[in-house]
Order: structure tokens, then sequence, then C-alpha cells
């Protein structure tokens, strides 16, 4: 029996909530060992584990699997998730449209919150919107209430790729142009998604954690 | 008898209406936000596919016509075959549905849709480039098609590929029509609000491979949740009562609560809904899905015939 709850999502897939992102983090690898054949996707609190073929097991494949994750937090208890791979440093220009208003809106001044930016260590929460978005948590405490600033009243129609965003607790780089609700403060030139690289195609992965360095950028001739 | 010429033209687009690319979809690459995208009727898809290439499953694209009429000009001799609502036109014969077919070169082809739904045309020797192992024309993501960039097909463009007549397999053909089922089935995530979405028809107001929306009986909001996985066939509630569900092309994450996921052996029919049509769910549970979902998948199995089979 596991403290996870579990539920069918249609008749491939299996969402699992988790307590925290420590405990995604810590049943994500695992339920990937267990399952080579599923996908394991992350939600902010949950995770997806879906198969190419339906399996009228894979509820209890899954909770089988939750069940040996509980057993063995009951042995040792882990106080951090497991490290990821490397860390992926990101130059970024602060020179975004929503730097100074954001800034404003926490109380400081914009150098103390590139400050904050680049000294949070950033964890790839999940992956989506976009190809090659991801969505990051900070990873240990916040250094600034990053979840009280909400996303901006009226979304931009465009947003250019390598901008640098914060919203909601979180922070991202839109890797394509698109729409955008988020606060821009700043840009990077990192390509965040290259549909032509079959094995990696994107920069970020889930779980891995991120850096952000200021920079500035050579003004383009 | 087969012959190769690798990267010749072997059809130009002379007019089209609204015609993507599409095949199996791009498999492996959800979890970093790439949609599987492909067909939206994978069974229509897989039936083309077979008729030409002789397999329900395997790389081969189709082009998936939603609207209008498309007309191509053949340069290199081809087995085609058409599968959905729409009419085939072989210069200047009416062409048999859903049977392989022979086009030698200078060959104009016409299909009219008629549609309610997407229709499909496979093509023995076209082998368009792929991108992420894909040819699926992805609107969403902005990927695949014959620009890379996820735009439909337009006149003028050029398939590439080989000459490629397949005699083995003309004459080949679908055995019956399949019927789409009186109540699309759900598999529920919140069970009190798919039995609300159950007891009431659904008029379809809008519809793209992003997904469609629904207006109909009144749900009550759901709690907000947090973004969480989603795929295609999620059933969304918004705030409103208004009900979304997510097409092939649509995004892999969701902040709107799910009520519900539509079975896969009925997915395909959601391709069928045009705006103003109306639509009724029934809620099934997922082990109960999963068996249609191989019932279907023997009667696609047992759909296609080789004459040459035959006693």
């Amino acid at each position: 029996m596991t403290t996870h709850k579990t539920a069918w999502f249609g008749d491939r897939a299996v969402v699992i909530d988790v307590a925290s992102p420590l405990d995604r983090e810590l049943v994500a690898p695992i339920v990937m060992r267990a399952l080579p054949e599923a996908v394991v996707r992350r939600g902010i609190s949950s995770l997806m584990v879906e198969l190419p073929r339906p399996d009228i097991n894979l509820l209890a494949d899954v909770r089988r699997v939750l069940a040996s994750v509980d057993e063995s937090r009951e042995a040792s208890e882990p106080s951090e998730a497991p490290a990821a791979d490397a860390t992926i440093s990101i130059d970024v220009a602060y020179d975004g449209p929503d730097l100074l208003p954001t800034a404003t809106f926490f109380g400081i001044s914009d150098t103390e919150l590139v400050q904050a930016h680049t000294s949070q260590r950033w964890r790839v929460a999940m992956m989506g919107f976009a190809p090659g978005f991801g969505y990051l948590e900070p990873i240990e405490a916040p250094l600034l209430p990053w979840s009280s600033l909400p996303r901006r009243t009226t979304p931009r129609a465009t947003v250019s790729p390598g901008s640098v965003a914060l919203a909601a607790g979180m922070s991202a780089i839109y890797p394509t142009s698109s729409p955008g609700g988020w606060h821009l403060i700043g840009t990077s030139r990192r390509i965040l998604f290259d549909p032509h690289n079959d094995s990696r195609p994107t920069l970020l992965i889930p779980g891995a954690s991120v850096r952000f360095a200021a920079i500035n950028h050579e003004p383009t001739p | 008898m087969t012959s190769s010429l690798a990267d010749v033209p072997i059809a130009t687009i002379d007019a089209v209406g609204l015609a993507t690319v599409q095949d199996a979809g791009r498999e492996g690459f959800t979890d970093i936000g790439v949609p599987r995208s492909g067909a939206w009727n994978q069974g229509r898809h897989r039936l083309a596919h077979a008729l030409v290439h002789g397999t329900l499953d395997g790389p081969h694209p189709t082009l998936e016509i939603l609207g209008s009429e498309l007309t191509l000009t053949i340069h290199q001799r081809q087995t085609l075959a058409l599968v959905g609502p729409a009419d085939l036109t072989v210069g200047s014969h009416r062409a048999p549905h859903a049977v392989a077919v022979d086009v030698p070169p200078a060959t104009t082809v016409t299909i009219h849709h008629r549609g309610p739904g997407p229709a499909y045309v496979a093509l023995s020797g076209w082998q368009p480039r792929t991108i992420l192992k894909s040819a699926a024309t992805d609107s969403f993501s902005h990927l695949g098609g014959p620009r890379g960039d996820g735009s439909p097909l337009s006149p003028g463009e050029v398939l590439m590929g080989s000459a490629s007549s397949q005699d083995d397999r003309v004459g080949c053909f679908v055995r019956t029509e399949e019927s789409a089922p009186g109540e699309i089935a759900v598999v529920a995530f919140d069970q009190n609000k798919v039995e609300s979405l159950c007891a009431g028809a659904w008029q379809v107001d809008d519809c793209a491979r992003s997904g469609l929306r629904l207006s109909g009986p009144h749900i009550p909001a759901s709690d907000p949740i947090q973004s969480m996985p989603v795929a295609p066939g999620a059933i969304q509630l918004l705030d409103d009562g208004t009900v979304i569900v997510l097409g092939p092309d649509g995004g892999l994450t969701g902040g709107y609560p799910v009520i519900g996921v539509i079975a896969s052996a009925h997915l395909d029919f959601m391709a069928d809904l045009i705006v103003t049509a109306t639509v009724a769910f029934t809620s099934i549970s997922a082990p109960s899905a999963i068996e249609e979902l191989a019932a279907r998948e023997e009667w696609l199995a047992r759909a296609l015939v080789n004459p040459h089979d035959l006693p």
C-alpha cells in the first residue's frame, strides 16, 4: 500500500500526486528505472506515467513501485533530491522591459533583483507550454518571495526567443517566439530548442538544476 | 515491380484547401515539451498506410485533408489510397474510395473533401523530411510540414521521394467503413464531474487540431489546480463551464482541472466533430477502455483485404 494518491489518466497513463518538489524528484527517477518502457512526465505537484500502448496492469505496477519507495523511505529518510547530472549555466543580459517594474514590485533595486535571480539555484520542475520551455522552481529557500509575483494582467502577443522571465514563483526562458504572460527581466542567447538534434533537442531537461549568470551582451551590429 | 529513384519530385500540389503532412507522430519527446502530434484520426491514417505499404503501423506519412479540395500532379508512378470522407478522381475517372490504385506519371489526382472529419492519402514513394523522427505537422509547436515550421501545404509545393509503384498492393481494399459510436467514452479523472458531463448533449463551438471547445450542461467549477501534464483526449473544465478536449497538437501542460480523458478507442472520432455538431459522452472504466481499444485494433487488423490472398 502506498501513501501516494494514484489515478488512471485515460487508459494509457497514471497520475501520481506528490507531496512536494522533493518528493517528486525522489519518486520520478525510481519510477523511470522500474518502468523503463514508460515516459514519466513531471507536473508541479504530480507525475504522469505514460505508456505508448495501454496496459491493464499499469496502475498496479505504479502502486507496487510506490510501495517500494515508501519502504525505502522508512528505512532512511532522505533530506534532499538526487543531484542532477550537472548544473546548466545560462548567461543573461538583464535588459528586459519588466526588470525595473519587477524590482519595484519586490521593493528592491534592479541590481538587487539581478543579485537574487543569479544567486538562486533553480530546478526544471516540468516542461511544456512550448518545446524546450522549462518551468524553473527554486531549489533551496526562495531568496525573494517569487510566488507573490503574479502573471502580467495582459499577456504580450509576442515574446522574443531567449526572453528570461519571472512569474508565480517560477522563472523561465522562452525558447521560441510565442505569446507570453510572464515578466521579462532579461535575455539569453543560448539555444533552448534545436529540432534538428534528435538525441538532445532541448538544453533543459526535467529535474536539471539551472544557474543564471549576469553578462552584458555585445550590441548586435 | 518496385523501382527507386532517390529524392526525385513525385508530385506537385496544384491546389489545396486545408491539408497537412501527418504520420504516427513524434514519440518519446513529450517529457521535454514536444507534443506527439500526428494524424488526428489515427485509424484512417493507418488504414491508408496499410493499403499502400502493407502494414497498419510504419513510418510512412499521409496527407491529412481537412477541407476543400486537393489537386496533385503525379510525376513518378505511384500506388495511392484515400481513406476518409472524400472523393477521389484519377485523371478523368472517379476512383474507388479505400482501395489502392495505380497512378501513372503525368496524371492529375483530385481529392474532394466532403467531411466531416479528416481524410488521408497515402503515396507509395513519398519520403518527406522528418523533424525529431517524424514528418508530422504540429501547428501548436510550429514543427514539421513542408517548410518545417508547422504550416499546412500550399500550392506549388513539391513532394519528394521515389518512383515506387507497388503492384502487389494495387486492388487492396478496406472491407467496411467504421461507424462512429453513439456516445464518446470517457475515463473519469473526477467521477462526479464526469457524471455531469454525461448528463446531457454538448455542442461544438470551436474545433482545431489543438482541441475542441464545447458548451453544454452546467458543471460546477472545480478547485484551482497546479499545472499538470496533460495529453490528447484530456477534458478540461474552465471556470465558466466551458469544456475543452485536447487534440493531437494540444499543449502538454495544463492549468485547468482535468475531469476525464477520452478513451483511446474513441479518440479518433473527436476529429469528426465540426462546429455546431452535438456530442454525448458515457463513462467507462480504464480496464474496459483498454478492452475496447483491443477490440478496435482487431477490427483494424481484419479490415484490410488483399485480393491476391483470396481463394
